[in-house]
């Protein structure tokens, strides 16, 4: 199955965002910390792999068929002393 | 523990020694980003070093000692979506740099928009703020090397580190740095999960508190404001670091950077031991002399030790890994775009007594300061982050104007550092986010207001089909 690029920027983008910002301040106001450890830091532990299981998803979907590209470098360019 | 932590440090010069081969004759591109010749797992290994530099090993659990859970949410919140971000965006600074050449975050800003002065401008930014970074690294190598309880003043154990960052650098440059990289991270590796998994064992034995007391993060909203704030203005700046960008033109391909940034997050299951090992240190009251103390600390509680010292041996590379990083970056800046018209062999060589004078600097600042660790990183990411309007110009964007990116990031550092220092209320925004903010208003207007002539963004050069390029385009 191949992902279209709006697909790929919400798996690989959107959906670690989501997971992060509104979701681990909103854990942390939750009165539960399961061996003192907040919540919002035990879902952010969670959300580790979660990352880079949306970043294989676009790897695999999207990005591994991208043909590679070969760009020769001139680092002297403009810098003639 | 004496033995193990020299033969970890010898075993590290072998391989820094070993990097040279093939490379005797280093050019200057050769000796600063390896001529873009690294694959995905050399890429890797560098680039994630960055992670887990002393600031992290020394200062999360250190926060959280200290501070509570609350800065480990954003702490892990920003580098976690620095990855993802880093996923799409370093991928298009990698072509930024091929197309252009560079070596340097400001040699992109030079070719692109064809300006000296904002090339000055980007340097020397990245200058100033990459000078708290050594200190960082340098504060953090004397509390490790302080557990090796040697008769030696901490002054000359930080020279020491200093003269071994020097010769992994005058080994072979980058490629001393990523091949001893490669040692560090497994050697930290084993050393964060053992003495994570011992104090987990130990969890119980001889605790003070039945449970850690710990400060759970406020529920306020000012609190939110920060975090949210902090993470989304350092996820960025984690791409426009300048040993980032230099890590990033090391890489033989898009593709491999794309496959090493997919396998980055997994390497944060560290942090959970970290946690573990932060919350073993509350539970068990120990004498430290700073809450940066606590990793070597517990290890040393707990660990035999020979394992200290593979510990100490593994957490000293770290910082030292980072350092040699920081000076690859820094000596270009000066004798690529600071000082014009060195030739190739002039740059390399400069830069040396460059990374020499960065060193000492360092080293003594490192010897003056006692800040906690992660204040520094928020002033760094305050001004690094602020040439992210003029990287969003490169990659996407027409008509921007050099002289527009120029006064934005002026004007972002300084009102950045203004609110930090005289702590002006911002209702729990980040300072270096209202920097960016302001930035960003001034680049735009000067957008729409005054646009430059056309540029085609790097975004624009996706150049169908075969993606051959030898030289920029007209």
């Amino acid at each position: 199955m191949r992902l279209s690029p709006a697909a790929r920027i919400v798996i690989g983008l959107v959906i670690p965002f989501l997971a992060v910002i509104p979701t681990v301040p909103l854990l942390n106001h939750l009165p539960i910390a399961p061996f003192g450890v907040s919540l919002g830091l035990l879902w952010l532990f969670a959300a580790i792999p979660l990352a880079s299981l949306c970043l294989a998803i676009c790897w695999f979907g999207h990005d591994r068929d991208l043909p590679d590209e070969h760009i020769a470098a001139d680092y002297d360019a403009g810098r003639e002393p | 523990m004496t033995v193990a932590f020299l033969g970890v440090i010898l075993l590290s010069l072998l391989l820094a020694w070993l990097s040279r081969r093939g490379h005797r004759r280093q050019k200057a591109e050769d000796f600063f980003v390896a001529s873009g010749q690294f694959n995905a797992i050399l890429f890797f290994f560098l680039a994630v070093g960055e992670t887990y530099s002393i600031g992290s090993i020394l200062g999360y659990p250190g926060g959280v000692y200290a501070g509570g859970t609350g800065a480990a949410t954003w702490f892990l919140g920003y580098i976690l979506l620095a990855f993802v971000v880093g996923y799409f965006l370093n991928p298009l600074i990698w072509r930024a740099g091929r197309i252009y050449g560079a070596v340097t975050l400001p040699d992109l800003f030079r070719r692109h928009f064809d300006s000296r002065a904002l090339e000055l401008v980007v340097a020397a930014a990245g200058l100033v703020f990459l000078v708290p970074l050594g200190m960082q690294q340098f504060i953090g190598l004397q509390s490790i090397m302080k557990e090796l309880g040697w008769a030696i003043s901490p002054l000359a154990l930080t020279a020491a580190a200093g003269v071994l960052a020097f010769l992994y650098i005058v080994i072979s440059g980058i490629r001393a740095s990523a091949y001893v990289a490669i040692l560090k991270d497994i050697l930290l590796i084993l050393a964060i999960l053992l003495t994570g998994l011992v104090a987990l064992e130990h969890w119980s034995v001889g605790a003070v508190h039945a449970a850690a007391p710990l400060k759970l993060a406020a529920p306020a909203l000012q609190t939110d404001v920060f975090s949210i704030t902090t993470i989304l203005l350092q996820c960025v700046g984690f791409c426009l670091v300048p040993q980032t960008c230099a890590y990033v033109f090391t890489a033989r391909s898009a593709k491999a950077i794309r496959r090493a940034q997919i396998t980055m997050p997994l390497y944060m299951v560290m942090f959970p031991f970290l946690t573990l090992v932060a919350y073993y240190a509350l539970r068990h009251p120990m004498p430290l002399a700073s809450s940066n103390d606590v990793f070597p600390a517990v290890a040393h509680a707990l660990l035999p030790a020979p394992i200290v010292g593979l510990v100490l041996a593994g957490a000293a590379l770290s910082g030292l890994v980072v350092v040699t990083g920081i000076c690859l970056a820094i000596g270009p800046l000066v004798t690529r775009n600071l000082v014009p018209g060195l030739s190739n062999n002039q740059q390399r060589q400069w830069a040396k007594l460059v990374m020499a004078l960065y060193l000492l600097l360092s080293i003594a600042g490192a010897a003056t300061s006692s800040q906690l660790l992660i204040t520094i990183n928020n002033l760094f990411y305050f001004g690094i982050t602020q040439s992210l309007p003029g990287m969003l110009g490169i990659l996407f964007i027409r008509r921007m104007r050099a002289s527009a990116i120029i006064c934005g990031i002026i004007a972002g550092d300084v009102l950045a550092i203004t609110l930090y220092e005289f702590a002006v209320p911002t209702y729990g925004v980040n300072a270096g986010f209202v920097g960016l903010v302001v930035n960003a208003v001034i680049v735009f207007a000067g957008l729409y207001f005054f646009p430059d002539r056309d540029r085609h963004p790097i975004v624009s050069r996706l150049l169908s089909g075969k993606n051959m390029v030898s030289k920029i385009p007209a």
